[in-house]
């Protein structure tokens, strides 16, 4: 259990970032406020409190900072640790370094959940007394989901880290992936199928299937269409610019399983690809 | 078996070569200092031995086991005291001690490992906050977790003041008793002196001298001078000239100065005192560890002379 004492080890250090209070203490206080406006304020008329009211509330304010802590906590993981010279003394253990990838993903990905359950424990302090029954599965059910979001955006930045080994580099490749996904992605699926429909979007009815899936693959969209399981239709936050299923609405890719597929193949596939590049350098 | 066994082992970056056609061989049981002037290959020989980087040509073992083979294995055995590393700046030493010892499976209490290095009383502060000399004692700290084998250790006196140094070649000693086999760099003379039953000198990748500090000076040309005060410098200068393995003789104040080609001194003075010059007194003066390794890292000729 080399990868436990490993992730244990790295949970410790990571938790203790200055930079990841920062950002966990702004999610705290977001989550705070989603529930602050979902249940203490009289903006959306008389509708019935509810849980799910509550996570959809809450969905939007994970899917757009979640991402932002767990890049955050990750982009340094390796890259850093190989800068310093700390990767020697971790490497001078008896610690393969699949044993270190395995480790840190799951110790930063612990610490990224860590923030999730301070915030989410806060925004039901502050709603649960006025939502009449309160559902826990369901809300453990969404927690699971927004702890996968995080673990898969760690994933991508320890697969950036693994491959670069240089924190600035690993670091504008985070920036990159999280403008290109999180911001850009609903507007190049636009583009794509404006350019495709031969530039212009005259005679479409809604997006083709091609485009609903692709806008799919990007991490973003598919924890909103993971979270379905719960709650219907995006409110807002993680990239879902284009609401998915124009079209056909049944399709698989707009399936929840489907999301949960694409967020489990963003932790696998970087850290994969990231540990390959890192297996044979030299350090 | 050998400890540690370098055959042929050449290490190219790009179009650098750090290590050239390396053989070395460190026995079970001794402790092997490997000296050579920095950017001479120490710390690439240690990182090929840990396998932090691998060869270009060549194999390495460490306790019999393929250095990149069963790279995890041999880390289980052995310990390390790396070159160029950092701790954890956010974490106390007692956290860095139970992770490895957690990481070895061993048993070791943190408190006496810490109070054996010097650092008992900084145990429960952060490593970040840490002089360079302690975070070394910590690291050395490190290294003894599970009773290694074997400890390999690149530069460990860096950051000590002599005190730590005299300190740090306890430990060696002690170590080495207990059994371990220890294998450790430096640029400074003196730490391998006091400790070392064998030296190699590495420079430019190549092992250019392998031998114990004795034999060492032995094959050193300038090896050793004998000064002799004398009653009658000329009569004794003479004398000496006469004795085989003399190089040069010569005359200071009321003293001979005889440089030597390895031994002789007693056959020197037996010449002198037959010869009727009373002597007075005598001084031998060895080569120093200075000249030593000046003369295997930076002048080839004089050796080879």
């Amino acid at each position: 259990m080399s990868w436990a004492v490993v992730a244990r080890k790295d949970f410790e250090d990571a938790v203790r970032s200055k930079a990841f209070w920062a950002v966990s203490a702004l999610f705290v206080l977001f989550a705070g406020a989603a529930a602050y406006l979902y249940t203490g304020t009289d903006l959306f008329g008389a509708q019935e409190l509810s849980t799910l009211g509550l996570v959809g509330f809450l969905r939007g304010a994970s899917g757009t900072l979640v991402p932002v802590i767990a890049l955050l906590v990750g982009y340094r993981s390796i890259a850093g640790e190989r800068q310093s010279g700390s990767l020697k003394l971790l490497l001078s253990l008896p610690h393969s370094r699949r044993d270190v990838v395995v480790g840190k993903l799951l110790g930063r990905t612990g610490v990224v959940a860590a923030a999730i359950g301070v915030g989410y424990l806060v925004a039901l302090g502050v709603g649960v007394a006025t939502i009449g029954s309160f559902a826990v599965v369901d809300f453990l059910t969404f927690t699971g989901l927004t702890v996968l979001l995080g673990l898969s955006f760690v994933g991508i930045a320890m697969g950036l880290s693994s491959a670069t080994g240089s924190t600035s580099i690993a670091g504008a490749l985070a920036i990159g992936f999280w403008l290109v996904f999180q911001f850009l992605w609903g507007i190049i699926t636009l583009v794509l199928v404006w350019a495709s429909n031969g530039f212009s979007l005259q005679g479409l009815s809604g997006l083709p299937d091609w485009a609903t899936l692709f806008n799919q693959l990007a991490p973003g969209s598919a924890y909103t269409s993971a979270t379905g399981i719960l709650v219907d239709g995006p409110t807002g936050g993680g990239g879902g610019v284009v609401a998915p299923g124009g079209g056909g609405a049944d399709v698989f890719y707009t399936e929840p399983w489907f999301g949960i597929v694409v967020l489990a193949a963003w932790v696998v596939v970087p850290v994969a690809l990231g540990y390959l590049q890192f297996r044979r350098a030299d350090l | 078996m050998p400890a540690i066994q370098l055959d042929s082992v050449t290490k190219r970056f790009g179009g650098v070569t750090a290590l050239h056609d390396l053989d070395l061989t460190v026995r079970d049981g001794e402790i092997y200092g490997f000296l050579g002037p920095n950017g001479a290959g120490k710390s690439t020989t240690i990182n090929l031995l840990l396998d932090f980087i691998r060869p270009t040509q060549g194999s390495a073992t460490v306790l019999g086991m393929d250095a990149q083979a069963e790279s995890r294995a041999i880390r289980q055995r052995i310990g390390v005291l790396p070159d160029g590393y950092e701790v954890y700046g956010r974490l106390t030493g007692r956290t860095h001690l139970e992770f490895t010892i957690d990481s070895k499976g061993a048993d070791d209490d943190p408190e006496r490992l810490a109070e054996r290095v010097g650092i008992a009383d900084a145990i429960d502060r952060k490593a970040g906050g840490y002089s360079k000399g302690m975070t070394q004692r910590l690291v050395l700290a490190m290294a003894l977790v599970g009773q290694p084998e074997l400890l390999i250790l690149d530069e460990p006196s860096t950051g000590l003041d002599p005190n730590g140094a005299r300190e740090m070649r306890e430990i060696i000693r002690a170590e080495n008793e207990r059994g371990a086999t220890v294998f450790f760099s430096s640029h400074i003379l003196e730490q391998v002196e006091a400790v070392c039953d064998r030296v190699g000198i590495l420079r430019s990748g190549e092992l250019v001298a392998e031998d114990s500090i004795g034999a060492l000076r032995e094959s050193i040309s300038s090896g050793a001078q004998l000064s002799v005060t004398v009653s009658d410098t000329e009569r004794a200068a003479e004398a000496a000239r006469g004795v085989e393995g003399v190089r040069e003789v010569a005359v200071d104040g009321d003293a001979v100065v005889v440089s030597l080609d390895g031994g002789g001194k007693t056959a020197v003075l037996g010449a002198i005192e037959d010869s009727g010059v009373e002597v007075s007194d005598f001084a031998t003066r060895e080569a120093s560890l200075e000249e030593l390794f000046a003369a295997y890292t930076e002048e080839t000729e004089r050796v080879e002379a």
